[in-house]
This record gives structure tokens, C-alpha cells and sequence, in this order.
């Protein structure tokens, strides 16, 4: 466990990284944290300060100065930004004017801190440096990787906290991290195990920090051997546990209500983060033909078509997200971050054009990724022509799927029956293959936004021959939602039924904007409540749940007679 | 079973106990011998030792079948003409044998061998005809045989004068089976046949004459001109099944006096044809192989292309096996006009033939001609290439090599719209032996600048599919990939067993299913009880295909574009 540990925090490459686990760390070690590090703020070379005692010590100030991997000669000394510049910040600005006025009376504790080990080629001169420093009520000390991680083996993550069992769980998640399904299954049980331990506040607020701290090792870990699949799933469910345990902090002032806040933001930060770094790696590839769908490597097509749309789908949630963050507080988002949404819109664009799998998903459930991307698409508004044009042909593919008995999208949800179908093509089949659909409503909504009744009329036609049997459905989080949404542990929600299809589709937009209008589910869910919506849609993600039309519905149809839609006819 | 020799008592014993049956085909002494079995058995049924013919009402011949029957019927056959008997009991025996051959092409060899016995001794035949007049129903059953032994024309005419009854049709078919003293003799024959081809009479009746009228034309060529067009003339008027059978019979049997006005009348009569008909479309196949390779190929081919284009008509090119290894395995440039033939036709029917007239079984080769010269347009050309995509698209070896030939032969603009289309979709799905085979187009071919530029795009296009490092993310995960193996398994090992099903060597041979080893022994029985080991080395037997790129990377693309190729209209 400790080599784990120490390993991962040796990997923490960048100074946030390291800076992010520091605090959490110090709290659970009892310290007072005092500063956490910001960007861009002066902070005379501290990067977290905080008031606190190690064993039976006397209480002290520690003030850290970070420094992920190994601390060389070169890292030393050179410039403002080395350590020793810092060094000389701490002692000769921090020490005599930041320290609160409580903590003045205490001595001081510099702590270089270090991700790796200090260098032969750096250690004369930090000794150097300690000893000719150290007087008064200064002191030094110097906690290197193995300290840090044998302070997280006695903090957070003590066997007390972490019983065997759930070490256990945690060890294997992380061994088999390049194996996702099986790494996401371990941390799951690990989630289950550390949430059902919650029996105070205070227990929330330390199981919240034990969860992000395993999603950090996880994460490093997966890094490490470039697979970031199991992070991205874990951190998503980590997440979504998370709030089912924030939400009883939600509206209180309380030191713990703030700390398990602290977490859950850091869980997002973390969560957007692997999935900027997942886009990174698959939209270089979006702009050659055929490039992503061949990376599957694959002999079958459904494999193909899975992990195009599951792709697709957590881009456009890394982009809500992103959305969510830039919008915090009420802001609206400046033009820097516009322009990386719209590049993030276009890559997927070209996603979608040069990988025509994603023209028709092979599951009916993959509506879910299809309206996570229109949704993240059509704000931008550079892209309706694109959008129309994706929908246009899901709805034209769909079309001769249903008809030639091909690979149409089908409920079945176990891989043996994807890759087995069409098993034949019998009438008996495909109503047992499609005996609902969430996918023809929605792009039967959107395309009766766009006005193409062309492509409306395909999907009229074959709703009424060949899929005559097939429900039309939407769903509603219900007000038996709230409590299940997040951990997806019960059946919940409403199904909205048998949707009218026909003429240019306004009945059918008429009918989602009545239900919506008559749904309170949706609104009183705790996520929508406090701004965190983006929660709630990875929740629907997550766990297979429609996207609610809630969230997309006002942008196909005015509020009012007189307005007009913000998806316009191309 | 080792030889046993018996001796004149055994023969008798076992003769009237019915087991003789069982000893024919085991005695290892050519029948030539005068001690062989047949002999012998002959000897003692002439000396009125035994009944030879009796066995074939024994309880052990009526338990014969398959192989262990036509042993015996050889051997009675081989008996028959040289037995001193009346004729009751042989006809008996006769018939017994016949009808017990069923539907097998040999079924009626026993009757040669009786007509044979009629020939030795004219008086026999004399007896059997004057029982046949006098009304005995197995005479009249057998008097054709008397007849053509006899060889008596006038005799056989005044039967066919004086009957109206089973009478009246064995004359007429032995009237075939005579050879006329003479033309002048001939034509009074012919002239009796033609009046019974005439509609009035019955299907038997009306057959019975067509065809002997036919081989007495074959017998004198001099008469075909005036008469087989007479023939030919009166059976296609209400052509019966029968008649239909009859006339595809005669365009193989006696296609050298078929002249082309003939050949077409009887083809045209002909499609009038029920597909379910096999014995007719068997015989239609040999008509038109034995066209194909005569001077009316091209009628062959125009009846074979009018069948199979009409949309009701039910043939399918797969009933006819002769014409299409004939055209698969003759002259290319005669394949190649008829595929563009069928290809520009726009008939799906004949579309959806093109593959199977490709080849026997083997990988089709590539054409090596050009369009210049079949009088096609620049659109003609663009609908071929669409069509050539459409249908042939999984032979991409011949694909590719009839969008070269029309390289060949169109003007620059249309030159340019094929050239591109060799890039996609050809080169993008296939990079094996379409690539290979385009890089034989050397320079100076007229097709040489568009196949270097459709090669060099697709170059391009494979090299952007590389992914460096590989996305790990995108993998599919081990249990889909054992999922998938399975899968394949299970796919393969019923393909294989489907292809055993369908193997006429499966039937014929002994299997054995060797576990171990890489060569089998085995020890066989030699004459005189001695064994020999015959050793048999296993040897790898394989087949490989190449899959549409995008039959994985977007089935269901390639589908909607094939058959998009398909239903192009000009």
C-alpha cells in the first residue's frame, strides 16, 4: 500500500496536483489550514499554510512550499521561480507580515515539500541553506515523497479509516486500472463501503477526502500508463457519490458543510480535468477519416459504434461542465473559453463526419450521448447546419435500417445480443429488438425544430409501418427521483408515453413542453436546485438514464408564442 | 467379404433361398470367365437348374438399395441377353429391375438389356408384338422394345395407323429408334411423326412423336431443314411441360441440325418454363451450355438474360450450374460484355446475378479489356461504374477491373468521376488485392493516370488511420473481446458445418475425425487375407477473403451506399 501511494505521489507532475491533495492531507492530520494555494496570487512562496502539530509536538506554523518530483540542482536555484527564491520569500516577507496575528506567537516551520526526493547534486545546498536559516523560532523540514505518503498511510487513508477489506478494493482498482471495467468495479465496491461509513458529518467530511484522494492515485496510476478510461468512469461515479452525501451540507454554514463542499469541487476540477485530457488525446484524431473508428481495433462493428458514441457523449459532458464552470456565480462565459467550447464543438463535428458510426447509434440508449452533444452543440449556434445535417442522416440511416432489416438501434443492452443483431428479420424479432425508443422522439422533436419535414415524414412513415409497435417515450425524473438519481440504487422517474408523431411535429413539442411545464421532478432535484446541473445529466450518463427533455426542450421551442426558437430552420 | 467359391449346389441352394442375391458383386472373377459367377448362373438358368429371374421378386432383392441394388442390376443386365426364357417372366424381371432404379439415370439400362434379348432372336420380338396386338397388357408394355428390335418401319407405322392407346406411343418412340431403310423411307416416317406433334393430340402423345422426329432428322441431316422447323413449330404451340422438356432436350441432343430460327422459336417457347420444373431447367441448362459453346451463344445468352431479368419469373442463375461454370470458366471478353450487360441493364434481378456468374467457387480474376467498343456513353459509363460498386462490390478484384476497363474507354470528364470512385469506396475499403492489382496498371495504359491517383489518395488514406500511440481508451474491453472470440468460434464452426452439409465428398468418403498427429495410418484389407498400412499426411487447406473496411468501421453505411449504388437510375 505505501509503494502505491508513494509511487503516485512521486507521478504528481504538476504543482496543482501535488498542492491540491496537501490540504486535505493537513486536515485530516488534524492541522488548521490556514491558506490553500490560489493561482495567481502573491503568496511570498507559501503554498499552503497551516496551524497544527505533528505527534506529540507542540503546536506549530507550517508553511509549505511545493514542489512536485525530484528537486535537482537546476530546480534549486536560478530564478524567481525556484525554490530557493521562494525560500527567501517565506523568510524574509511571509514569516514577519503574513502570519495571522492568533499564530504569531508559534514557531515556524518551513516545509520544503517534495513529490520525489531531493537530488545529491541540490542536497548540500538545501542543508546549507536549512542550517544557516534555522534560528529563532524558524525551523526546517523536508517531507519528500515517502513522508507524504506515510503521512497519508497515518491520516487519511489510516487502517482505521480503510479497513483491509477496502484497501483491498482499492489496491485492485488501481492494479487493474488498464483494465477499466474491472478497475471501476473495485472502486465502486470502495464508494459503496467508504459512503455506507458515513454516520455524522464529520465522518462525511473525511470519507469525502478519503474518496478524492483514491481518485487521485487512481487517476496518477492511469495516467501512468496512458489509460485514462477507468479514471474517467470512476471519477464520475465518485462524483455522483459525493453529492448523494453533499447534499445534506446543502444550504448550511458549517465548517464541515464548507470542507465537504471544498471536496466536491475538487472532485469536479478533478473530473473535468481527466476528461480535458481524454479529449486531448481523441480529438487530434477527429479530423482523418476513418482514424478513431480504426483505433478501436476491432473486428466488429458494435465495439465501434459503442465507443465512438461514448466518446462522443463525454466530450459533450466535459463540455457541459466546462460550461457550468465559466458560468459559476452568474458570470457568462468570456470569449478565451467560448472559443475552446466552439473548437470542442467542431472537433466533434468532425467526429462525427469522419467516423459515420456515429450516424446511428446501435443502441436505442445512445439517445443519451446524442442529446448530450446537441445540447453542448446547439448553444454555441455556430453549428445548426452541422446538427441538422448529423440528424438528417441518423433519421435517414435509422430509416433504411428499420426497413432493410440492417443494423438498426435495438434495447437490447448485453453485448452477446448487440453483436448478435439482427438475429433474422422477422417482424417478431425487431418488435422484441425496438419495443420502445427514446431516440426517434428526439430527433423527431429536433428535426420538426429545424423544419425538415422531409426527414420528419421518413420517421412518421416508419413509425406508422414498420415500427407501429414501437413506444415512443421520454423521461422524467419524478419526484421519487431525488433520492435514487444519484446512486441509481431504484427504479424512478416517469416515463412519458406514446408521443404523438405526425405532421410537422408541433403536437409533439407541444406535448414534451406540457409535460415539462407539469413535472416538478425535475426542478426540486438537488443538483438543479443548487446550480450543479450538469450532475444531474451525468447522472443520466452515468447510469443510462434518458436526458431529461428539460434540458433541451426550450431550446427547440419559444416560451411564448411571439419568441422565436433558438434552434432556427437552416 | 473375402471371394468364397461356390460350386453348382451352393449356386442352386442359395438361388432358391433367395441369398444369391446377396453373393452378386463379390466374386472377383471378370465375367468374361466361364467360371465366373455370372456364367455360371447364366449356365444353370439356361439348363433349367434355377430361375435366375425369380430373385428379383425375393425378399432379399426387394431389401436392396443404393449402390448394393445397381451392382445387381448390372449383373441381370449383363445376364438378360444371353437367357433362354419366355418372355413373361423376363418382362417381369425387367420391370421389377426399372423399378426399382427409381428416378436414377440408369433406372432403365434393363430395358436395353431386354431389348438386346428381343434382338437375338427375332421370333421372340414376333411373339411380344402378336401379344401386344392380342391385348396382353405386359406385351404392350414392352412391345416398343420388340418393335425397335425388330426394326421393321412399316410395322411400327401400321401400329401407330391401327392404335390410339400405349400401343400407338411405343410405336412412335420405336419409330425414332429405327433407322429408316432410306430419305424416302425417312420422310414417310417423319411425316406420320409430325402429325402427332400437332396441339390435338396429348402431352404423350405429341412428345412421342417430336422427338423420334428429331432423331430421324440427326439420322438424315438432308430432311432437318424441311422438317425440324415444322417440329419445332408444332410443339411450341401449347407447349406442355412435357413438350417444354422435350424441346430443351432436343437444343442439346440435336443441336447440329437446329437452325437459328429454330433455336429461337424453341427458346422463346421455353420461357414459358415453370422455375420449380427441375427436370426441365436441367435440361434447359444443358441446352444452353450446349449453346453457348454452338453458334447461337448469343441467343443462349439473350434467353438467360430475359429469365432471369423478369421480375416473376422465379429463375434463379443458380439453377443453371452448366451455363454459368461454362461462362465463368470461358472466354473473359464474352463474360465481361455479358456482365456489362446485365450491370447496365439497371435490373436488379440481373444485378443481383453478377457475382455468381463471376466464378466456380474460386477467387474471380480480374478483367483485362476496356469499354471502348460496346458504344458507351460517358453516363453509361458512370451508371456502370455505380452498378459495378453496387453488385460486385464484395468481388473488389473484378470491381476494380471493370472501373479500369471503363477507364479504357471513356471520355476524360467521366474518367476523372471513376477515378475517384477507385479511391472510395474501393481503396477505402480494400487496401489487399485491389490495391495489388491496380498497382499492375502500368504506364502507357490509358488508365494509368486515374489508378495512380486513386492509389496515391488511398496511400494517404491508410496512412491517416495510424494512431501513434494507439488510444488505450478506445479499446474494446477483455470481456466484449472473449464475448466476440466466441462469437467468431461459434460463427466459423457453423459455416463449417453448413459447408459440410452442402459437400457432395462428404456423402461419398468414410470421415474420420483425427485428434492428434499430423498424419493418420490406417490398415486396410488386401486379397488373401493380408493387411497393409496405407499412411496419409494432413495438409492445410484455406481460404481467405477481405472484408469491407467499413463493413466494421460503418456497416451500416455501406449498406445504405451499396444500395444506393443499386437503385442508381440513370
Amino acid at each position: 500500500m505505501k509503494l502505491l501511494i508513494r509511487d503516485y505521489v512521486a507521478s504528481l507532475k504538476e504543482r496543482e496536483e501535488l498542492d491540491a491533495i496537501l490540504p486535505d492531507l493537513l486536515s485530516e492530520l488534524g492541522f488548521n489550514v490556514i491558506s490553500r494555494p490560489g493561482r495567481g496570487t502573491a503568496q511570498r512562496g507559501v503554498d499552503v499554510a497551516a496551524v497544527g502539530k505533528l505527534g506529540k509536538g507542540k503546536q506549530k506554523v507550517y508553511l509549505f512550499t511545493v514542489k512536485p518530483g525530484d528537486l535537482t540542482r537546476q530546480e534549486w536555484d536560478g530564478n524567481s521561480q525556484k525554490v530557493r527564491s521562494s525560500l527567501n520569500e517565506i523568510i524574509d516577507e511571509y514569516v514577519p507580515t503574513r502570519i495571522p496575528a492568533a499564530y504569531r506567537h508559534l514557531k515556524v516551520v518551513i516545509v520544503l515539500c517534495i513529490g520525489g526526493d531531493v537530488h545529491e547534486s541540490a542536497r548540500s545546498l538545501v542543508t546549507q541553506f536549512t542550517k544557516r536559516h534555522t534560528k529563532g523560532k524558524i525551523s526546517f523540514e523536508e517531507w519528500n515523497g515517502d513522508k507524504i505518503a506515510e503521512l497519508l498511510l497515518t491520516g487519511v487513508l489510516r487502517e482505521e479509516l480503510l479497513s483491509k477489506e477496502l484497501r483491498s478494493s482499492f489496491q485492485k482498482a488501481v492494479a487493474m486500472v488498464d483494465q477499466p471495467e474491472i478497475a471501476y468495479e473495485h472502486f465502486a465496491r470502495l464508494l459503496s463501503a467508504l459512503r455506507a461509513a458515513v454516520k455524522s458529518e464529520k465522518d462525511a467530511v473525511r470519507v469525502a477526502r478519503q474518496i478524492y484522494i483514491c481518485l487521485w492515485v487512481l487517476f496518477v496510476w492511469a495516467r501512468d500508463i496512458d489509460n485514462l478510461d477507468a479514471p474517467y468512469r470512476t471519477s464520475e461515479l465518485a462524483l455522483l457519490n459525493l453529492w448523494q452525501m453533499v447534499k445534506p451540507f446543502i444550504g448550511k454554514k458549517s465548517a464541515n458543510a464548507r470542507a465537504v463542499v471544498t471536496v466536491v469541487q475538487h472532485v469536479i476540477n478533478l473530473h473535468i480535468m481527466i476528461g480535458a485530457l481524454l479529449g486531448n488525446k481523441i480529438l487530434p484524431h477527429a479530423d482523418r477519416r476513418d482514424a478513431l473508428s480504426v483505433g478501436v481495433a476491432t473486428r466488429t462493428s458494435v465495439d465501434i459504434n459503442l465507443k465512438l458514441f461514448d466518446m462522443l457523449g463525454r466530450l459533450a459532458m466535459t463540455g457541459h461542465w466546462m460550461v457550468w464552470a465559466s458560468t459559476l456565480g452568474g458570470r457568462s462565459i468570456d470569449a478565451p473559453v467560448q472559443a475552446v467550447l466552439d473548437k470542442m464543438v467542431k472537433a466533434g463535428m468532425q467526429m462525427i463526419d469522419n467516423n459515420p458510426a456515429l450516424f446511428l447509434p446501435v443502441q436505442d440508449e445512445q439517445a443519451i450521448e446524442v442529446a448530450l452533444f446537441l445540447m453542448f452543440a446547439v448553444r454555441s449556434g455556430a453549428f445548426n447546419r452541422d446538427i441538422h445535417a448529423w440528424l438528417g442522416e441518423m433519421s435517414r440511416r435509422l430509416d433504411i435500417a428499420v426497413r432493410s432489416n440492417g443494423r438498426y438501434p435495438c434495447h437490447f443492452a448485453d453485448y452477446q445480443d448487440l453483436i448478435d443483431h439482427p438475429k433474422n428479420a422477422t417482424d417478431e424479432y425487431r418488435k422484441d429488438a425496438l419495443p420502445g425508443s427514446i431516440l426517434i422522439p428526439l430527433l423527431a422533436a429536433w428535426l420538426s425544430a429545424f423544419k425538415d419535414q422531409a426527414m420528419l415524414d421518413r420517421l412518421i412513415a416508419l413509425k406508422a409501418g414498420d415500427l407501429k409497435d414501437c413506444t415512443l417515450q421520454l423521461w422524467l425524473p419524478d419526484k421519487d427521483s431525488e433520492p435514487h438519481l444519484y446512486l441509481n440504487d431504484e427504479t424512478h422517474g416517469a416515463a412519458l408515453t406514446d408521443l404523438p408523431l405526425g405532421g410537422d411535429g408541433s403536437e409533439l413539442l407541444q406535448t414534451i413542453i406540457e409535460a415539462c411545464d407539469a413535472n416538478d421532478g425535475f426542478m426540486k432535484l438537488s443538483a438543479n436546485l443548487s446550480g450543479y446541473w450538469p450532475v444531474v445529466l451525468a447522472a443520466c450518463r452515468h447510469y443510462r438514464l434518458p436526458i431529461p427533455p428539460q434540458f433541451w426542450i426550450a431550446t427547440l421551442s419559444p416560451p411564448t408564442p411571439a419568441a422565436s426558437p433558438v434552434v432556427a430552420a437552416d | 467379404m473375402a471371394a468364397v467359391v461356390f460350386t453348382d449346389a451352393d449356386i442352386i441352394a442359395r438361388c432358391q433361398s433367395g441369398e444369391l442375391i446377396c453373393d452378386i458383386g463379390h466374386s472377383q472373377m471378370s465375367d468374361a470367365s466361364p467360371t465366373s459367377l455370372l456364367n455360371r448362373c447364366v449356365a444353370l438358368h439356361n439348363s433349367g437348374q434355377i430361375d435366375l429371374l425369380a430373385l428379383t421378386e425375393s425378399a432379399q432383392f426387394a431389401a436392396l438399395s443404393g449402390s448394393m441394388f445397381f451392382v445387381r442390376q448390372h449383373f441381370f443386365c449383363e445376364a438378360i441377353p444371353q437367357l433362354q426364357t419366355p418372355a413373361q417372366p423376363l418382362m417381369r424381371a425387367v420391370h421389377a429391375l426399372v423399378a426399382k432404379g427409381g428416378a436414377d439415370l440408369a433406372a432403365n439400362v434393363p430395358n436395353d438389356a431386354f431389348r438386346k434379348w428381343c434382338a437375338a432372336d427375332p421370333t421372340r420380338s414376333q411373339k411380344i408384338v402378336l401379344d401386344a396386338e392380342a391385348g396382353d397388357a405386359q406385351s404392350i408394355a414392352f412391345v416398343t422394345f420388340a418393335l425397335t428390335a425388330l426394326g421393321d418401319t412399316a410395322l411400327a407405322r401400321s401400329f401407330v395407323a391401327k392404335y390410339s392407346d400405349e400401343r400407338r406411343l411405343s410405336a412412335l418412340f420405336a419409330l425414332g429408334r429405327i433407322k429408316p431403310s432410306d430419305a424416302k423411307d425417312a420422310e414417310n416416317t417423319i411425316e406420320v411423326l409430325l402429325s402427332f406433334v400437332d396441339e390435338a393430340f396429348a402431352e404423350a402423345t405429341r412428345c412421342n412423336a417430336f422427338m423420334p422426329a428429331l432423331q430421324i432428322c440427326e439420322q438424315f441431316p438432308v430432311l432437318a431443314p424441311t422438317y425440324l422447323p415444322k417440329a419445332v413449330a408444332a410443339a411450341t404451340v401449347a407447349a406442355t411441360p412435357g413438350l417444354l422438356f422435350n424441346l430443351a432436350q432436343s437444343l442439346w441432343l440435336h443441336v447440329k441440325i437446329y437452325d437459328r430460327a429454330s433455336i429461337k422459336a424453341a427458346l422463346d417457347a421455353l420461357k414459358a418454363t415453370d422455375p420449380a420444373m427441375g427436370g426441365i431447367v436441367g435440361e434447359l441448362d444443358m441446352a444452353l451450355k450446349t449453346l453457348m459453346e454452338a453458334t447461337a451463344g448469343d441467343l443462349a445468352q439473350d434467353f438467360l438474360t430475359d429469365i432471369l431479368a423478369a421480375d416473376n419469373s422465379g429463375f434463379e442463375l443458380e439453377q443453371f450450374k452448366s451455363v454459368k461454370h461454362d461462362l465463368a470458366g470461358g472466354d473473359g471478353d464474352r463474360l465481361f460484355k455479358l456482365l456489362v450487360r446485365w450491370l447496365i441493364s439497371g435490373k436488379s434481378k440481373l444485378g443481383a446475378a453478377a457475382p455468381h456468374i463471376l466464378t466456380t467457387g474460386e477467387r474471380a480474376a480480374p478483367f483485362n479489356t476496356s469499354t471502348a467498343g460496346l458504344g458507351l456513353t460517358g453516363p453509361d459509363h458512370q451508371f456502370l461504374a455505380y452498378k459495378t460498386l453496387g453488385w460486385l462490390f464484395t468481388n473488389e478484384v473484378v470491381a476494380a477491373s471493370i472501373l479500369v476497363a471503363c477507364l479504357r474507354g471513356c471520355d476524360p470528364a467521366t474518367a476523372k468521376d471513376i477515378g475517384e470512385l477507385l479511391f472510395d469506396p474501393l481503396l477505402v475499403n480494400y487496401g489487399g488485392k485491389a490495391r495489388d492489382y491496380l498497382k499492375t496498371i502500368k504506364k502507357g495504359d490509358a488508365a494509368y493516370t486515374r489508378v495512380r491517383a486513386a492509389l496515391k489518395a488511398g496511400d494517404a488514406f491508410v496512412k491517416g488511420l495510424e494512431i501513434d500511440p494507439q488510444i488505450k481508451e478506445l479499446r474494446p474491453s477483455e470481456y466484449q473481446r472473449s464475448v466476440e472470440r466466441r462469437h467468431a468460434h461459434d460463427m466459423m464452426r457453423k459455416v463449417r458445418k453448413d459447408a459440410e452439409k452442402q459437400s457432395v465428398l462428404f456423402n461419398l468418403v468414410h470421415r474420420s475425425t483425427l485428434l492428434y498427429g499430423r498424419r493418420s495410418i490406417v490398415f486396410v484389407q488386401d486379397p488373401g487375407n493380408k493387411r497393409r498400412s496405407v499412411s496419409m499426411d494432413m495438409h492445410t487447406i484455406s481460404h481467405s477473403f477481405e472484408l469491407p473496411r467499413h463493413e466494421i468501421v460503418d456497416p451500416v453505411g455501406l449498406s445504405v451506399m451499396l444500395l444506393t449504388f443499386r437503385g442508381a437510375r440513370r
